[in-house]
Parts: structure tokens; sequence; C-alpha cells
């Protein structure tokens, strides 16, 4: 893959993955030198933000030219080196999911922060705090991703990001969640965890020139069309009739990341799909999802292979020796980076997607 | 007043009144058990009367907080700070992060809770922090293996505390240009 930067009138949409663990982002061109981004991952070995070396290794202007950040979700591995990259970006809107009582969501958080400052590496708190202090600092306007919220518009190109989630229902849960937390904070052991964070995913739909782009986040299937995948699908104004030819695969491919109707109803037959791994726990995908994905896409990229035989980490044979005499369940997350990075001709609606690939990232291929 | 030699660092057993900055401060009281030298150290009694640049704080003899006799030597230690992500009924699973190494892979492991001191079981809840370390000890000339699991008491929060949060969340509601 050469890192180049795309021309005016190429849309470009990259996604970068670490193997999970370690956080994902996606970096999208609208046009005319004008770049978003959607969630931020880490190099954990040198404390890298990938999406901001990214962009930078191919000759964009960050302080200028990048337009939005998205924060998807409330997670470790969609918010590491989010504040790195916000404090880079000057121009940029912060956008992130809606809270009713900002006060009270405002408060709570600065409880937590208070509580746990002294771990910055290990608390998306501090991350998010972080970067609320600089946009106070910029006075650049915070945007609130809801339902059909119109994020980012460029009528020239044209080209519109709209987010398409959280829901006013799960927006209405998040706030007596919020009330409960707080009533709850008195207890010195106290942290806040967060219920169901996927369930507030921001899922963004993409207009660029003649394409349609749907970025799935986190979001989960729900038997309740009132949040998740079926919301949207039942509820959604801003994406009726608009089948996308790209997707970025929800929750690492999950079983409950799925739906019949998704890729019925919001995508293009046989689109272009992109998912990044969870080398934790059991593993994400799983084979059976990653049949069901081949046979509806086109072609289908992973930012890095599914590990399943996990292994300690490397180091010297005494000290592993040693744990694994206390402990034989301990495991490294391994880190593997992957890029996918797909353009296209903004304005030729008959073009298809160019993909490339990059580090451990590679086309799943099709079984016959 | 006594005191206890741990490696090259000596720690005096009593009562001390201790100017430091600020955020020295806040460690120390942020961190009831935490790393130093290799070692988990684990004050519990830091009293109420503190302020931001003075802080009074006991420490208790070790020897009634530790199941190592730290007069012993400790050598080779692996050290990690871990987090709980999952609690079963008879172990738990927590992502750790080596201590002697900050910027690294972390690892995913998992145990049981009759590895946990009774009186850190009720401590094993998600988000939840807690020190891990293992190493040789030579007590008496003889070696063997030693592995301790302490969980974090987090601060109770001080009515300063509190009043820096209100006044940050204050801050950020309306001093940023929110759409």
């Amino acid at each position: 893959m050469v890192y180049d930067k795309p021309k005016n009138d190429l849309a470009e949409i990259t996604l970068i993955g670490t193997g999970g663990g370690y956080g994902e982002s996606c970096v999208i061109h609208y046009g005319n030198d004008m770049w978003a981004v959607v969630d931020s991952c880490e190099n954990p070995n040198s404390k890298e933000c990938l999406p901001l070396s990214y962009l930078r290794k191919i000759g964009v202007d960050v302080n200028n030219d990048v337009k939005l950040i998205v924060c998807t979700h409330w997670h470790n591995d969609h918010i590491l080196g989010l504040s790195k990259l916000f404090s880079e970006c000057g121009n940029a809107i912060l956008c992130y999911g809606k809270a009713n009582d900002r006060k009270k969501f405002l408060t709570l958080v600065a409880l937590d922060y208070q509580k746990i400052k002294d771990e910055a590496s290990l608390s998306s708190t501090t991350e998010f705090v972080a970067c609320l202090k600089i946009a106070r600092e910029r006075k650049l306007q915070v945007k609130n991703a809801i339902a059909d919220r119109l994020l980012i518009k460029d009528d020239k190109i044209p080209a519109s990001i709209t987010s398409l989630s959280p829901s006013d229902f799960v927006i209405e849960q998040f706030d007596s969640e919020i009330s409960t937390l707080i009533k709850d904070y008195g207890s010195p052991e106290k942290k806040i965890v967060l219920q169901h964070p996927n369930d507030k995913s921001v899922v963004l739909l993409l207009e660029i020139g003649c394409h349609k782009i749907l970025l799935g986040a986190d979001l989960e299937v729900s038997s309740d069309n009132r949040k998740g995948w079926l919301d949207i699908i039942d509820h959604s104004e801003a994406v009726r009739n608009k089948k996308s030819t790209l997707f970025k695969i929800p929750h690492h491919g999950s079983e409950n990341g799925f739906h019949d109707r998704i890729w019925l109803e919001l995508l293009e037959i046989n689109p272009i799909g992109k998912l990044t791994p969870w080398n934790r726990n059991q593993g994400l995908p799983e084979s059976e999802m990653v049949k069901k994905y081949l046979e509806k896409s086109q072609s289908l990229f992973i930012t890095s292979p599914i590990i399943l035989n996990k292994k300690p980490k490397d180091r010297d044979r005494s000290t592993k020796k040693l744990i694994e005499f206390f402990n034989k369940k301990v495991f490294e997350v391994k880190y593997k980076m992957g890029i996918i990075r797909s353009r296209i001709e903004l304005d030729n609606a008959s073009a298809t997607w160019q993909v490339s690939y990059d580090g451990e990232a590679f086309e799943i291929p099709k079984v016959a | 007043m006594s005191s206890t030699v741990i490696q090259n660092q000596t720690l005096i057993e009593g009562e001390f009144t201790q100017n430091v900055r600020n955020d020295s401060a806040d460690r120390i009281l942020g961190m009831v058990s935490y790393f130093k030298d290799n070692r988990i150290w684990d004050i519990k009694d830091p009293l109420d009367n503190l302020k931001w640049d003075s802080v009074n704080f006991h420490i208790p003899s070790m020897s009634k907080y530790f199941p190592i006799d730290y007069k012993n030597s400790f050598r080779k230690s692996q050290n990690w700070i871990g987090y709980v992500t999952e609690v079963y009924p008879n172990s738990f699973k927590a992502k750790i992060q080596d201590a002697n190494i900050q910027n690294s892979t972390y690892e995913d492991a998992e145990f049981d809770f009759e590895d946990i001191e009774n009186e850190d079981k009720k401590l094993i809840k998600l988000g939840n922090a807690f020190y891990w370390s293992v190493g040789h000890e030579i007590r008496r000339g003889t070696l063997s293996k030693q592995s301790i699991i302490r969980f974090k008491r987090l601060p109770k929060l001080s009515s300063a505390d509190f009043d820096e949060a209100i006044d940050l969340a204050e801050d950020l509601n309306d001093n940023i240009n929110w759409d």
C-alpha cells in the first residue's frame, strides 16, 4: 500500500485495527482535503496515536483539515489516544453520544475523574475529561450524537455525516443510569461501570458524492426495537432508502451485531465488508459468523488474524516459570496493527471501491 | 519508634507530618496500596486531618499487614496493576498491565478466589484495581516463591475533592461551546 494523500475528488475510508484491546479507528476523507476521524487507538508499546500517525504519514495537515472527531462510545478500545488526536486537530468538532441532563452527566464524569486521575493510562474517564478540557480552551463546538442528526455537511462536494444512534429510548435509559450511579457514588470503593455501553454506540451514515457508507461502531441487535439496530431499521428517516456499498461491520463481527435486515435494508447487495477482530476471551468473529459475512459481502477484509491459541508474554525463563507456578491463566493480548484503506471516485456512481491494506490486515478468502 | 528496612528504603513506623506538593499529597491519599521499589506498600490508615499542602499520615507496622517478612530479601520480582473485568462464582478475570514496563502490551489473567486474602474478597468487583507481585524470597537462607495480590483501596472523596469535582463539572458545562 502506498502511503499517499488522496486527490480531492476521491473519498477514503480507512479502518485501523490493533487486534482487539488497543482500539480501532476509522479515518475518513470526504473530499477536498476534509477529514473526519471516528474513535481512536494506540500502539501499546509506544503510546503512539494510530489515526494521528496515519494522517501525518500521508501528509494531511491535521491541525486545519480534520473537521470532525467522533467518539462512538465510552470503551477503552475506542477512546485510547483520543485526547492526543483532538489536541493536534485544532479545527475539529468533537462529537459523542448524548446525555439529556448534561450537567448531571458531567458531574458523574468529574467525580470519577477525581477518584482515578492518577490512573491515566487505564481510564477512559481521564481520556474523556482531557478532551473536554481541550474543547473548553478552544471554544470549539462539541456536538452530541443522537438518532438522525446531521453532524457535518458540505454542499460543494456534496458530503454529509449523520449519526443514526443512540436512540431516544437509550438516552432516557442512560439518564436514569447516571442518576443511580451518582446516588451510589459515596462508597470509597465504588467505581463507575457503565451498563451496556455498546447500546449507546454512535452509528454513522456517510454520504460522500454518489456513495454511501455505513460505520457500525459496536452497536448490537436487541429484540426491543427502541434500541440497537432494529431502532435504526424501523425508525430512522435519515437512512430510509439509502443503501451503503461499504460497511464497517459492528462489534468485531459478533453474532449479536448481526441481523439479516441490516444487510437487506441498509446495504446494497454484496457490499465491501471491513472489520476488526477481538482477540480476548473466546475471540471474535467466530468462524460461523465469518462464513455468514463472507456470503453477504463482495469482499471481506479484517485488520489482523483471529488469534485462538493464546500464549504467555515473552519474558526471561525464570520469570515465566515463576508466573506459571502461581497462575497458568496469564496470556498476552497481542498487538497486531493492520490498516484497510478503500478509495472511490466521489462523483462517479458506477465507480467501485479500490481496497488496499497493510500491516497484519488481509482479505478473508471465500472458501469454495 | 522502630524502623523496617526494605531494600535501601527505610520505612519508619509512627505518626508523621510531611510537607508535600499537592500532587504528592493526592498520590499518598489515592494509593492506599501502591507500588514503590518493587513492593506493594499498604498504608491503610491515613489520618483524616489532611490538608493539601501538609499531610499527616500514619505508617503502621508492615508485618501487621503483610504475609511476607520484609526484613528478609525479596528478589527478582514481577509486578502488575490489574483491573477486574469479569466476575464468576469462584474466580475472576482481569486485565493486567506490567508495572515494571509501562509501555507494553497488557495481559489477560484469571484468578481463583482462594488466591485472594479474605479481607480483600469483598473488593472483587467489576472495575476494581489490584496489585499483583511475584518473586523469590530468601528467608533464613532458604529460597521460596512468593505471590501477593492486594486490592487497591480507593480513597473516600473529601469535601475538597467533591468541591473540585463539582467545580470542574460546572466549568465544563458553562465554558464549552455546546451545540
